[in-house]
């Protein structure tokens, strides 16, 4: 009987020379598209290299490799299962609507500058907005192809391709993040605070170092490329699915906080807008009745989402990644506009967007 | 907007880094059965074992490459009980991989513990994305 690893790669071969097969016999795309497929042929072919390499090597059934081996093993699996559930799905699925994000998508980037090959968009989501980042892949719910308010979301996307891309940045924010909650936890302790005061301190200070970060360095970048769109959507998404604006979770920040570092970053920016914003979030919490915690400062406080906006802006302006500017990027103001036309006439909005979205529809799907 | 991409984020920098060092760590022990060895291979595995050192130690200082915080966590949590023999081990496999003195097996476990912690943060966040 073979090794388990050998039976294991073989498995994992057939599957690759599978996904290689599903890959090219994707039919007539457009050139963009065939290029995302190219890319994934490329690296299939790279893993069957791979797997084919391990199999050939005397060394496979070495007892001290074997669990390095197999550690090769674990991460090529899962490559192979995100390649079948990622890519592979979404080109041979490929339609008119995810032709439609896919260049809208494109459009957006070449607007603000976007320093990557914009990703492939598709509109088949079922966890609301969302990236695959190391498939370069967006995926939208069903609908947002035939809606714009929603639309601002997409920015966000694209800065955790930014963030993943370009990690320096990522790293300085978190460097804010630390130095900020050490200082504190110091600070605290010379004051004798409570001991499980200082544990809550110790415990933001982690999830900053975690998801907090990221979440709130992707905001920033939306805010800074996108403008006040960003912040009505924001502040819709939190009426559409916030429990809590000001709970305290692991993987998201605060809706309150995320809200209220926009703001800083269109202040920052010289949009008058933001007031409006804040008028609106302010009357969005008191009609959802809810209320700042008393840590809530504690685990967000200013002078840090500050630092964090300073920080943003600064990468942003150095590397050449533009802030909003209606005059030269359409589809951004496209989505301001709508904005400003659903606030100003809530009722009539729609037969408005329709046109709009047909318009695009035309310009960009014509070739 | 959703954890999908927050979690898509963390996974391929986690899979990066598992790669990576897993990748070094099978080539140093390929070169040792091969008595090929030579420390001028091993400066970036050095690198690694000073970053998870520094920054379970939670020092401030900025290190290359950074290791990703669930591996970190991983592996303050698994070596709480005995943290300070940890660090230990790490500096002794720091140096040894420096070329300041032999790398023995004592080195080779305390690597394989870092590949270890670095493969099971990168499946637990594939698999968390698939939430099963």
């Amino acid at each position: 009987m073979s090794a388990l690893l050998e039976q294991l790669l073989y498995d994992l071969l057939q599957r690759y020379r599978f996904l290689r097969d599903e890959l090219a016999s994707v039919q007539g795309p457009p050139p963009e598209v065939l290029t995302y497929r190219d890319g994934f042929l490329t690296r299939v072919d790279r893993c069957i290299r791979v797997i084919e390499g391990l199999l050939d090597d005397p060394d496979l059934s070495q007892p001290s490799f074997a669990r390095n081996n197999f550690h090769i093993y674990k991460r090529l699996s899962e490559l192979a299962q995100a390649i079948d559930e990622g890519p592979v799905l979404s080109l041979k699925r490929f339609s008119s609507s995810d032709l439609l994000l896919t260049r809208l998508v494109a459009a957006m980037c070449r607007e603000f500058g976007f320093p990557h090959t914009p990703p492939l968009c598709t509109a088949m989501s079922t966890q609301y907005y969302c990236t695959i980042t190391g498939m370069d892949l967006l995926l939208l719910p069903h609908s947002e192809s035939s809606h714009l308010l929603g639309l601002p979301d997409v920015y966000h996307e694209l800065g955790h391709i930014l963030l993943f891309r370009n990690s320096s940045v990522l790293s300085q924010l978190r460097a804010k993040s630390q130095a900020h909650f050490q200082s504190e936890v110091l600070r605290a302790q010379s004051e004798a605070w409570p001991a499980n005061s200082i544990a809550a301190l110790q415990s933001y200070s982690n999830r900053w170092l975690g998801e907090w970060t990221l979440e709130f360095g992707c905001d920033l970048i939306a805010t800074y490329v996108c403008g006040p769109a960003f912040g009505w959507t924001n502040a819709r998404l939190c009426a559409r699915l916030s429990p809590d604006f000001y709970e305290i979770m692991t993987s998201h920040p605060a809706d309150a906080a995320r809200t209220w570092a926009i703001k800083l970053m269109l202040e920052r920016l010289g949009r008058v807008e933001a007031q409006a914003i804040d008028a609106q979030w302010e009357e969005l919490r008191k009609t959802a009745a809810q209320n700042e915690s008393q840590e809530f400062h504690l685990a967000f406080p200013h002078a840090l989402l500050r630092e964090l906006v300073d920080t943003v802006a600064t990468y942003c302006s150095g590397t050449g990644i533009k802030a909003y500017a209606p005059g030269e990027m359409p589809i951004a103001k496209l989505l301001n506009d709508a904005w400003a036309k659903f606030l100003s006439n809530p009722k009539d909005f729609r037969r408005w967007e329709q046109a709009r979205v047909a318009e695009l529809t035309a310009r960009l799907t014509a070739s | 907007m959703s954890d999908t991409s927050a979690l898509s984020h963390d996974y391929e920098t986690t899979a990066h880094f598992a790669e990576q060092v897993n990748s070094a760590v099978l080539s140093l022990k390929k070169s040792l059965r091969r008595r090929t060895f030579s420390s001028k291979e091993t400066g970036s595995l050095a690198d690694v074992v000073q970053a998870v050192r520094t920054q379970i130690a939670q020092e401030l200082t900025p290190t290359t490459p950074s290791v990703p915080p669930e591996v970190i966590e991983r592996l303050t949590s698994e070596h709480k009980a005995q943290m300070g023999y940890f660090l230990e081990d790490l500096a002794t496999a720091e140096k040894a991989l420096r070329g300041n003195s032999p790398v023995d097996s004592e080195v080779v476990r305390v690597l394989d513990d870092i590949c270890d912690a670095a493969d099971a943060s990168a499946s637990a966040m594939f698999r968390r994305l698939r939430r099963r």
